[in-house]
């Protein structure tokens, strides 16, 4: 009897101690998942598998209204449907609040697309405004912000964004966020709290660290952020009247530390636990520009903003639930007399596809209205579909470590952006086609072509082609170099305190008859030079024709006494004859 | 012969002062010329530029256009004047070729005129957007209305008046706040 009651003792013992080391082990495999998505970047955030199954009809409406936004910004920038977006003159807006939004909303939804050209002409771009004293912007910050976000979309990387104007390497993470102030010599502030905002969005898209000795850290722009949390919950760019657009926002950097990171910075080197008391501070400003943002909200869904309603306002509300793991769609606070969001958002849709910034003031489908609402629903493909936030920028999924891709939200394929690049017949074909006789308006493409040759596998079997690219390109930078001094010129003796006379207005406008039809048009105030020409010449044929008016005066003044005198002698003559 | 002497000295004065006072020009450099001029059925379009409110906002003034006279005492860096309306012009149109012909500086985003976006008005006379303060920048009225569109957006019409406005406030300090129901609609 009493070996049973051992054994059983025993029994129990063995079962209670493995009910034990069970649970401590779940709690410890919860800490390895954790760590497992920082060390590793190839598991999802959440852990969530995407669907096999075909697409639901809400996410299958979602993909009609983002195919019709793509369709109408083709048509806006006279694209055909089959040609990429990226592509032919639409790529003027990389850099711009016009472009990158498409750039990252359709990377985000991992859409085939020319990544490779816009990044080529992002680059140019940035090249370009670090020749200038400003570089990107005197006062914003959140042109480096948004610029970055954009490389990251197309298979750059904004810490080696290009070469400046001495060769050295441009950091657009740096200069934009912990090097802002000591390069601009403004705040991050300047422009609003925009510029802390979207610092820290940056900040975190690829988990950047910051260097040891700088005051810009991640602690500092939260704790700058929740103090300028107004009265009511809300926020506003600057001052104590919020703004919901701009609540939204705020909403959407400290999203972040929320969720399966409360309480931690998660870097790339490794997870830094943030101080308690601000997480909590952190917790409750949530909570409370939630509420102000409810109670914004319309019967009919939308807000009012400036007395009136407008297409960016519930863009930016969407993204923000979707960063914070709250669904549009179903939480209560967010849902007005039945009407949701969403609905809000699809009232600004046009016929043609895009969308309007107002329904008030214009129906004409506007540029950077439908961009923010290409955001917004790739923000609610991302969380419905995956529950992966908007602005999350690491791998994940089965590409292998070395390529640089996007998934496919529809189809879960990854889709390569800058990974193995071929020069293929087509870019030959291309290039054949760049006539001999240079203009600037093929600056985009010869940059696309050669950015594309120089880094592709196969460089060697074109080195021909390669050269004459080359050769392409200092030709184009010649024409421009002249194109930005003539307007220069203008610019300073026409407009501004220079001087413009005959000689040298004439020689100007001579300077921009040699360039080419297109280039013409690149040439500010064309129109006046020529008037001003004109009005020169003119001047100046009257002068001579004063000149002139005089000398025949005096000439015939002149012959008509001679005459007389002449005249008068000859009588004078005949009378001494008589 | 007092005769021809008389009769010469007509004609010199007849030729002189024909030859001072006039322009001989082609019909093509005559048009070009004189484009901006405003005769009876020319259409035209009043147009004036102010920063009153920077001076009432001196202290978030950037401190490089505190000296020199960037901003003009009155705070009026144009005074309502006509300008010649052409043909589907646009507030943008305007100011572009105002600032021109009055030699006063600007500088613009999104110059490129096409449906997809519209132009912004980054400085005028040498005052930026966030020049006086964060929520300093231009905005502009036609007809003492606001009208909600990017200015490139916006066709003048014969008798216009349009306004360009610096504001410090987002527009609150200069009547830009909507709910008093300002809006053009």
């Amino acid at each position: 009897m009493k070996k049973t009651k051992m054994i059983n003792k025993f029994f129990a013992g063995v079962i209670a101690a493995v009910i034990t080391a069970t649970t401590i082990f779940d709690g410890q495999t919860a800490v390895w998942a954790t760590d497992a998505t920082t060390e590793t970047e190839t598991t999802t955030e959440s852990g969530v598998e995407a669907s096999d199954s075909p697409l639901s009809q809400e996410i299958q409406e979602y993909k009609n209204t983002i195919d019709g936004i793509l369709a109408w910004a083709k048509s806006a920038n006279g694209i055909t449907a089959d040609q990429p977006l990226f592509s032919g003159s639409f790529l003027k807006n990389a850099g711009t609040t016009a472009g990158d939004w498409y750039a990252i909303a359709l990377s985000r939804l991992g859409y085939e697309e020319d990544y490779q050209a816009y990044l080529s002409a992002l680059t140019t771009y940035v090249e370009d405004k670090y020749k200038k004293e400003d570089k990107l912007d005197a006062t914003k910050a959140t042109e480096w912000h948004r610029v970055s976000l954009a490389y990251l979309s197309t298979g750059g990387d904004p810490t080696y964004a290009g070469t400046d104007k001495d060769g050295k390497n441009i950091n657009l993470i740096a200069d934009g966020i912990y090097d802002f102030e000591l390069n601009q010599g403004k705040a991050l502030d300047a422009q609003g709290i925009n510029g802390l905002v979207w610092a820290l969005i940056t900040l975190d898209s690829m988990r950047y660290d910051v260097p040891m000795n700088t005051t810009v850290t991640r602690t500092q722009l939260i704790q700058q952020i929740l103090d300028r949390q107004n009265e009511d919950g809300g926020f506003a760019l600057s001052g104590i009247e919020s703004d919901p657009d701009v609540t939204a926002m705020v909403l959407q950097a400290l999203a972040i530390y929320t969720g399966d990171n409360a309480g931690y910075a998660v870097t790339n080197d490794e997870m830094v636990s943030m101080s308690p008391y601000l997480m909590e501070d952190l917790e409750e400003a949530i909570d409370k520009a939630l509420s102000y943002l409810s109670s914004m909200q319309q019967p009919n869904g939308d807000f009012l903003a400036w007395g009136t309603s407008n297409c960016e306002t519930v863009c930016q509300t969407i993204i923000a639930l979707c960063g914070l793991g709250i669904h549009p769609l179903e939480d209560e606070r967010f849902i007005k007399d039945g009407n949701t969001l969403v609905d809000a958002l699809m009232a600004y849709e046009l016929e043609d596809g895009g969308f309007a910034h107002s329904l008030a003031a214009s129906t004409m489908a506007d540029g950077m209205a439908s961009g923010q609402a290409l955001c917004a629903l790739t923000a609610l493909c991302r969380y419905m579909y995956y529950g992966v936030s908007l602005y999350d920028y690491r791998n994940w999924g089965d590409a292998a470590d070395t390529d640089v891709y996007t998934i496919n939200m529809f189809t879960s394929e990854p889709v390569i952006m800058q990974a193995a690049v071929v020069f293929e017949a087509a870019d030959e074909e291309a290039y054949k086609n760049i006539p001999t006789e240079l203009t600037t308006e093929y600056t985009a493409e010869v940059n696309r072509l050669y950015n594309k040759l120089k880094n592709a596998e196969n460089k060697d079997d074109y080195a021909h082609v390669l050269a004459g690219l080359r050769q392409m390109k200092e030709e184009i930078a010649e024409i421009q170099q002249e194109i930005d001094d003539i307007n220069r010129e203008i610019e300073t003796n026409l407009y501004g305190d220079g001087e413009l006379d005959a000689k040298a207005a004439v020689q100007l406008k001579s300077r921009v008859e040699y360039l080419s039809e297109y280039d013409q048009t690149q040439i500010e105030g064309y129109e006046d030079l020529l008037i001003e020409e004109k009005q020169l010449i003119s001047d100046k044929r009257g002068q001579l024709l004063s000149i002139l008016g005089v000398a025949a005066v005096v000439l015939i003044v002149g012959s008509v006494f001679l005459n007389m005198r002449h005249r008068k002698r000859a009588k004078k003559q005949l009378e001494i004859e008589e | 012969m007092k005769k021809d002497l008389l009769m010469l000295a007509f004609a010199v004065l007849i030729i002189a002062v024909l030859l001072s006072g006039t322009k001989i020009q082609s019909v093509e450099e005559y048009y070009l010329t004189h484009s901006e001029d405003i005769t009876e059925d020319s259409q035209t379009v009043t147009v004036s530029i102010e920063c009153k409110t920077v001076l009432d906002n001196w202290e978030n003034l950037s401190e490089e256009l505190k000296e020199g006279d960037y901003i003009p005492e009155d705070g009026v860096i144009l005074e309502p004047k006509e300008y010649v309306l052409r043909n589907g012009d646009t507030a943008f149109d305007l100011l572009k070729r105002v600032t021109r012909y009055e030699r006063i500086q600007m500088e613009i985003q999104g110059a490129d005129e096409n449906i997809y976006e519209t132009a912004y008005i980054q400085g005028i006379n040498y005052l930026y957007e966030f020049s006086c303060g964060p929520l300093s920048g231009w905005m502009y009225q036609v007809n003492d209305a606001y009208q909600g569109v990017g200015c490139s957006r916006c066709e003048l019409k014969d008798g216009d008046k349009l306004t360009f406005i610096y504001t410090c406030d987002l527009g609150r300090d200069i009547g830009g706040n909507y709910e008093e129901g300002n809006i053009n609609e």
